[in-house]
């Protein structure tokens, strides 16, 4: 069992828009008997925004695919799976139902919320593309693991099998395995707000299915010529992806987030000057910087201890970031609770 | 928090970060061509279509329909409206325009009307030029159309009312509209710009303050609103000795002081620079420090307290009326 519980008040407030005074939040929001520090989980928090957004409690979404961001770099040790785990969590403790992907055989984005892939039965994302390229059904509702309850962020693990994707080979139109996933299984897709998906890095068949399902790209960027470079790849990866989908309506884009910066190293100074006009408004105005935090997320001898900066270190730098980020991605990503909220009208 | 976050915007603002120039942009991740904008003039009816003459031959001049054509003109032949009322643009819109620009292209033209001279000017669309200009653009697509100076002025002016200008902004709009006898009665007015009279009587106003004060507005005409105008003018008669307090309450506002604030704080300054002093208490220990008397002086009353309880009362007041009977005769004399 994790032991998150929630955030306390003044997390609560700022992740679902409320605007009043500390003492109005907590008369409307905690029970009066009440003489605890009450943490607010995300479940608490999407009824609350329901609330001042005047959605009625029991909305569902439409049966329509929800928007898929696709944590991806030809680059290994970025911090992808930071980045991506945790804005998650953010996205989830701002009231929005998130399914989080793992699409790395590394499964660190697996251990990172207190699952140890070594000991458990594990159906991977890869399994269940499998299964309806063959026909049958997927059961993606049996593969996943609650993290916040109320299916506010429920994660699909992965384990080192998925690297076998020789199936993949044979399979027809085998880039669109996952698509096929997400349409074949829309009824359960389609409860969440949004799909995360943390991707591998390097090229593989696995890989492109993920970039093909979804409109934008979210790419992260230490500021490291290695990294740069690694987007020279990435591009190219992604023309190609143009060239053979286009016609088919499908058009890569990417978002750059620039991450473990740290304003002392004049080389990331250096490259972030050269990468910013190189990539116009491609990129993150929030950078997230080199936090020591990130590091204490993950213990190899303590997985069930693991869990993302808004857990454990909701008051650091770090959090910081991480809620700024998540801020624009959710409106880069057009996300809408339960699929009905009107861009701009989110914050009251 | 522990740490201010750190934002691009940020760095380049405070000049930590300075983008290097000759990179060119990478095209990697761009929207393959479409069907660029400059086609659009082709698809008009041929008494419109405008396209035998390219955008920069600024010397010919050719006659442009009412309903206008669209156009692709370079920015530096697009000037800015005289007729503009509005004073200062908000960077970050530009920015937010600058990245949709980015992403989605211009999807609205610019409204502009040519010159004799063949430049143009701006009718509708300041800051998306500014936003073009902002991310390196050398042209944008324009919506060229022929109007008289009055026509381009009351287009302009109309225009302001759909993008918030702020309410002093107005206010200038409305006595020009008066002025040039676009309207004549207030009713018109507000009949012209879809208001309420009221917001026409107050705005203009608001046009009534002292000029030390329109200044301040000049500078910055979102500084306060026509009520707070109202408010100002009121105390600006009620106390014609405290103008300057007057006037340190607007520039409050501009360290982020509350426009309802202003007639309390005001008042608050100028009554405690004329309240009369407090009582004054003097505590008179005895030479080691332990408190023995306390007297407390309030108008004409003198209070005597005994701090010290192995005192006697009676003594003292004994020795205060002998002291008090001495100070008579020394008046007396």
């Amino acid at each position: 069992m994790r032991a998150f519980e929630g955030v306390k008040q003044k997390l609560a407030m700022e992740l679902s828009g409320f605007t009043g005074t500390p003492k109005t939040f907590r008369t409307r929001y905690r029970e009066q008997a009440d003489n605890k520090h009450k943490l607010y989980s995300a479940a608490e928090i999407r009824a609350i925004r329901f609330g001042l957004l005047n959605i009625p409690p029991d909305t569902k979404r439409p049966l329509t695919l929800p928007p898929v961001i696709d944590t991806r770099m030809a680059k290994g040790g970025v911090g992808k799976t930071t980045i991506c785990g945790n804005v998650a969590s953010c996205i989830a403790l701002s009231g929005y139902r998130v399914l989080l992907i793992d699409g790395d055989p590394q499964s660190s984005l697996t251990s990172l919320y207190g699952i140890n892939w070594l000991d458990e039965e594990i159906t991977h994302i890869g399994e269940l593309m499998k299964r309806t390229s063959q026909g049958q059904r997927a059961h993606p509702e049996k593969a996943i693991r609650s993290i916040y309850p109320d299916g506010m962020l429920d994660l699909i693990p992965s384990d080192i099998t998925m690297v076998d994707e020789s199936w993949l080979m044979g399979a027809m139109n085998r880039e669109q395995a996952f698509t096929r996933l997400l349409e074949a299984e829309i009824e359960f897709f389609s409860q969440y707000d949004v799909i995360i998906i943390d991707s591998a890095p390097g090229t593989s068949v696995l890989a492109t299915t993920f970039m093909v399902a979804c409109k934008t790209l979210l790419t992260v960027v230490t500021a490291e010529g290695q990294a740069i470079a690694a987007l020279d790849v990435l591009a190219s990866n992604v023309q190609e992806i143009n060239a053979a989908f286009g016609r088919q309506g499908i058009h890569l884009d990417v978002h750059i987030v620039v991450n473990q910066f740290n304003t002392s190293k004049t080389p990331h100074q250096y490259q972030l000057s050269k990468l910013l006009p190189k990539f116009p408004g491609k990129i993150n105005d929030t950078i997230i910087r080199d936090f020591v935090g990130f590091l204490r997320e993950s213990d190899p001898d303590n997985i069930s201890s693991n869990g993302p900066v808004l857990e454990k270190e909701p008051n650091s730098g770090g959090a910081r970031d991480i809620i700024d980020l998540t801020k624009s991605l959710i409106k880069l990503y057009g996300l809408r609770l339960a699929g009905t909220t009107l861009p701009g009208q989110e914050k009251l | 928090m522990s740490r201010k976050p750190l934002k691009v915007s940020g760095l380049i603002q405070s000049g930590r970060l300075v983008p290097q120039a000759g990179i060119t942009a990478s095209t990697a991740f761009d929207t393959p061509a479409d069907a660029p904008a400059a086609e659009i003039g082709q698809d008009q009816p041929a008494e419109m279509a405008y396209n035998a003459l390219p955008a920069n031959t600024p010397a010919v001049v050719a006659p442009v329909n009412a309903l206008g054509v669209e156009k692709l003109i370079d920015l530096d032949l697009l000037d800015d409206s005289p007729f503009q009322t509005r004073l200062k643009y908000d960077p970050e819109r530009i920015d937010e325009i600058s990245q949709s620009f980015l992403s989605a292209g211009q999807s609205t033209p610019i409204t502009a009307r040519q010159m004799p001279n063949g430049r143009y000017e701006i009718i509708k669309g300041q800051t998306r030029k500014k936003a073009a200009i902002n991310i390196g653009w050398k042209q944008a697509r324009v919506l060229v159309v022929s109007r008289t100076d009055r026509e381009a002025e009351l287009d302009v002016m109309v225009d302001n009312t759909g993008a918030p200008p702020t309410e002093y902004e107005e206010a200038l709009m409305f006595r020009k509209a008066m002025s040039k006898e676009y309207a004549t009665t207030q009713k018109a007015v507000a009949a012209m710009f879809l208001c309420s009279q009221a917001k026409v009587s107050n705005g203009l106003a608001m046009l009534n303050l002292p000029a030390e004060v329109l200044s301040l507005l000049d500078e910055e005409p979102g500084l306060f609103g026509a009520h707070a105008a109202k408010v100002i003018n009121s105390l600006w008669e009620t106390y014609p000795t405290h103008h300057d307090v007057i006037l340190k309450a607007i520039q409050r506002l501009k360290e982020g002081a509350d426009q309802g604030s202003i007639q309390v704080w005001v008042t608050q300054q100028i009554n405690a620079a004329s309240r009369p002093p407090r009582a004054q208490k003097h505590l008179i220990p005895s030479s080691s420090g332990a408190p023995r008397y306390l007297t407390q002086a309030k108008d004409r009353d003198i209070i005597v307290r005994i701090s010290d309880r192995s005192i006697d009362a009676a003594m003292v007041h004994q020795r205060i009326d002998e002291m008090l009977r001495k100070m008579a005769d020394e008046v007396v004399e």
